[in-house]
């Protein structure tokens, strides 16, 4: 693996407006080196993955960031439509699916619960890591990392000091990950 | 006429036509204005090609006949109907209006009273094939002022009946014998009349189709225009015969035949004979000029073309004005309305026999007539840009008072442009529209809309519709060059406002391009895009599989606009634009082909 690491952000958010935090974090980490941040909605408007250009991102890349608002317990519809259709036989996974080998998977979420909720005891009754095992899952059978997701709780009352904070959270983490090619 | 003349004859009105109706059209004036002037060229007064020009205005009065079939064609008995207030109501004031006052003014010049009566009521009259003619070419014929406008020429068909039927009581040298069969039977003849109308909506329903039914299965294209003509001339002869004008037959017989499912066979077989005979007819009126009159009493002419038009404008702006149109509307009918028309070339041709006027007063009327007909192309052009200045400056007014400005500017309300207004409209975007027609305008106007009515090519009207302010400006008109000479202003002197543009088609998507327009869209691409999918999945396909073939070549098409742009840049700088596209056709499904090949429809999940 090169010294010099690159991270994917691919940010997926269909309501801009409603978007307080996550536009925010997006926006965190867009001007960092080596780092591409897409704005998938922006890009597929219409929900047509270009397969081949996502690939060819993705082999540009090491470290490759699921940022979303967590949807009743998932991701948006659009990033489930990119994991079919990008991750294919054969080249995510499969005879001869290697391309993502040894890569590194982040869900940087943010959610609208606070952090109590995710716990056995809490009303979403299963922690965050559990609800997220598809991906962890996923991440695996494509031969990749899958880091502890970054989550950002109660998304929607943070004031203007807790975005800024978790801001710096979300881009110390990357930096961390381009020079040392660690996550927590 | 010998054969060779004959020939010679048609030679001279289809070259002077050739060479004269590109002219005045370039210059803005209508082709009405080029087959007159063609007329006058070619007449006796000029070139000595047309010596006998009322033969040929004869034959060729058959299109003024066959134009008002197209409009009866046009124009169910249910609109007919919904327009009778205007037909009865606008067109009764003004013939009467008209006639009275100009006759009132040639007594006072030494013209009897029956003479002047004469003159009255024939420079009531407009010109039917000069006034549609003008409404066709300039698309007003849908608009309200087309609409009262015909209804106004409607009621002088109609009119001219009893005007040619008094004509004999009018006579001092009554030939009696003709004054006898002309006033004895306006009852039996107008019951005749009721009859045949009758007998052609019988005959319509029984007959025509059968009879079209028949000759389509022949399948011989020309037998169907014989056909077609067949029934025009037919019915005018027979109207003709119990004295109802052609014109006004024919019309009837359209209106009748409106519903006929064979309607559209027989507008298309019609028209080029229609188009042909009104031009050879407007040629012929300008040949028929007498200029020795007008160079040896030219005051008394030129002041009887005056009081006629002086006269028929204002009584016109005052009636408009009574049927509640605006002033622009109003000044258009008027002007539109204010030459004299062809029946006054019957009504004075048939006076001078029964003796009301003199020949010397009918060819002084008749050579008013024919000039008022010249002066309409001019007049209207005239009042367009008068109005038009008025209206901008109305408009930098109120723009003065309100000083918030709309984001977006669409230029051209057409069909295309409506569709964009109407989405900003339901996302409550405030757009300002342009448009030069006064009817759209007035319907959007109460939903907010800022209006301004003009031309978007003209940098002034972009300003005072305040481009400076706009974020936005969509080029929608239905004209091609008009929207590169509107990207063109506004990209050099309003850099900043994004111009997104309607494109007609590659080729024109390229110059817009070329010219710095930010987006642009083909107007049909979409659509037909979306019909194409429909065609898959009525062959099968699965509707979500069809979509995403439909909007991966989309996106493959946009790629490929891309690339040819490129190839077109370097290769058609000297070639036509007709030919640029068939070549553009032929470069395209050559790649196409390759269009589908990856990134198909239904690549999750399959195992390889």
């Amino acid at each position: 693996m090169s010294p010099q690491r690159r991270a994917l952000v691919l940010f997926f958010h269909p309501t801009h407006k409603a978007s307080h935090a996550g536009k925010a974090l997006a926006a965190a980490v867009a001007g960092m080196n080596q780092v591409t941040v897409r704005d998938m909605y922006a890009i597929y408007p219409d929900y047509l993955v270009d397969v081949k250009r996502e690939q060819a991102l993705l082999e540009e890349h090491d470290l490759i960031v699921f940022q979303h608002p967590v949807y009743w317990y998932s991701c948006p519809p659009l990033l489930k439509l990119w994991i079919d259709e990008v991750l294919e036989h054969g080249w995510a996974y499969g005879s001869g699916g290697t391309k993502l080998h040894g890569k590194t998977l982040l869900s940087a979420v943010t959610a609208g619960g606070p952090a109590e909720a995710y716990s056995p005891t809490g009303s979403n009754r299963h922690t965050i890591n559990t609800f997220f095992s598809p991906f962890d899952q996923t991440a695996h059978l494509c031969g990749m990392k899958y880091a502890a997701p970054m989550v950002i709780h109660g998304a929607r009352g943070l004031g203007d000091a807790e975005i800024a904070e978790a801001c710096g959270t979300y881009q110390q983490l990357l930096s961390n990950y381009i020079s040392t090619g660690e996550l927590p | 006429m010998s054969g060779q003349a004959l020939l010679g004859t048609i030679a001279a009105l289809l070259a002077a036509g050739v060479v004269s109706v590109p002219i005045a059209k370039r210059l803005g004036l209508g082709s009405v204005l080029g087959y007159l002037v063609a007329g006058a060229i070619i007449g006796p007064f000029g070139l000595k090609l047309l010596n006998n020009s009322n033969d040929v205005m004869h034959v060729a009065e058959f299109g003024v006949v066959m134009l008002l079939f197209l409009v009866g064609l046009e124009l169910e008995p249910r609109r007919l109907w919904s327009m009778r207030t205007s037909i009865f109501g606008l067109g009764s004031l003004q013939v009467i209006l008209c006639a009275a006052v100009i006759t009132l003014c040639m007594i006072p010049w030494g013209w009897n009273t029956s003479a002047a009566l004469v003159a009255g009521l024939g420079f009531a009259m407009s010109s039917t094939a000069i006034v549609l003619q003008i409404l066709a070419e300039r698309g007003l014929a849908q608009s309200s002022v087309g609409k009262d406008s015909f209804a106004v020429l409607l009621f002088q068909d109609l009119a001219i009946i009893p005007i040619l039927a008094a004509l004999p009581l009018l006579g001092h040298s009554a030939d009696s014998a003709s004054a006898q069969s002309q006033s004895m039977s306006p009852i039996i003849r107008t019951a005749l009349a009721l009859a045949i109308v009758a007998g052609l909506v019988i005959a319509s329903r029984t007959v025509v189709k059968p009879l079209f039914r028949w000759i389509a299965k022949t399948r011989q294209k020309e037998i169907f225009t014989a056909t077609a003509l067949l029934i025009v001339v037919g019915v005018a002869l027979l109207m003709d015969s119990v004295g109802l004008s052609m014109a006004l037959g024919t019309f009837l017989a359209g209106v009748v035949l409106a519903d006929c499912e064979y309607r559209h066979e027989l507008e298309s077989n019609v028209e080029p004979f229609k188009g042909l005979l009104l031009g050879i007819f407007f040629t012929a009126v300008g040949s028929s000029m007498d200029f020795s009159i007008l160079s040896s009493k030219p005051f008394q002419i030129l002041s009887i073309v005056s009081l006629l038009l002086l006269s028929k404008i204002i009584i016109l702006k005052i009636c408009a004005r009574i049927f509640k149109h605006d002033s622009r509307n109003g000044w258009l009918f008027s002007v539109l309305l204010s030459q004299g028309g062809e029946f006054a070339f019957v009504l004075f041709t048939t006076a001078r026999g029964f003796g009301a006027l003199t020949p010397d007063q009918a060819s002084e009327l008749t050579l008013v007539v024919a000039l008022s007909m010249f002066t309409t192309p001019f007049l209207l052009k005239a009042a367009e840009r008068f109005l038009k200045e008025k209206n901008t400056q109305q408009k930098r007014q109120a723009d003065e008072i309100k000083s918030d400005h709309d984001p977006v500017i669409i230029a051209g309300m057409g069909r295309f442009g409506q569709i964009v207004a109407r989405l900003l409209h339901a996302q409550d975007v405030p757009s300002t529209i342009i448009d030069y027609s006064p009817d759209i305008l007035d319907r959007v106007r109460p939903f907010g809309f800022k209006v301004y009515y003009g031309d978007a090519t003209e940098l002034a009207l972009l300003e005072s519709a305040g481009i400076e302010h706009a974020k936005v400006i969509v080029l929608a008109m239905d004209d091609r060059e008009g929207c590169l000479r509107a990207a063109e202003q506004i990209k050099k002197h309003y850099p900043h406002v994004r111009v997104m543009a309607r494109a007609f088609d590659m080729i024109h998507a390229y110059e817009l391009k070329d010219l710095g327009v930010d987006e642009f869209e083909r107007e049909t691409f979409n659509a037909a895009l979306s019909l194409g999918e429909k065609v898959l999945v009525s062959l099968g396909s699965h509707p979500h599989a069809a979509r995403k073939v439909a909007k991966i070549f989309h996106r493959y098409d946009a790629a490929v606009l891309a690339e040819l742009h490129k190839v077109y840049k370097q290769r058609n700088d000297f070639v036509s634009g007709s030919k640029a596209a068939r070549e553009e056709l032929g470069r395209i499904f050559a790649v196409d082909a390759k269009a589908l090949e990856h990134g198909g429809a239904d690549s999750s999940w399959a195992v390889k």
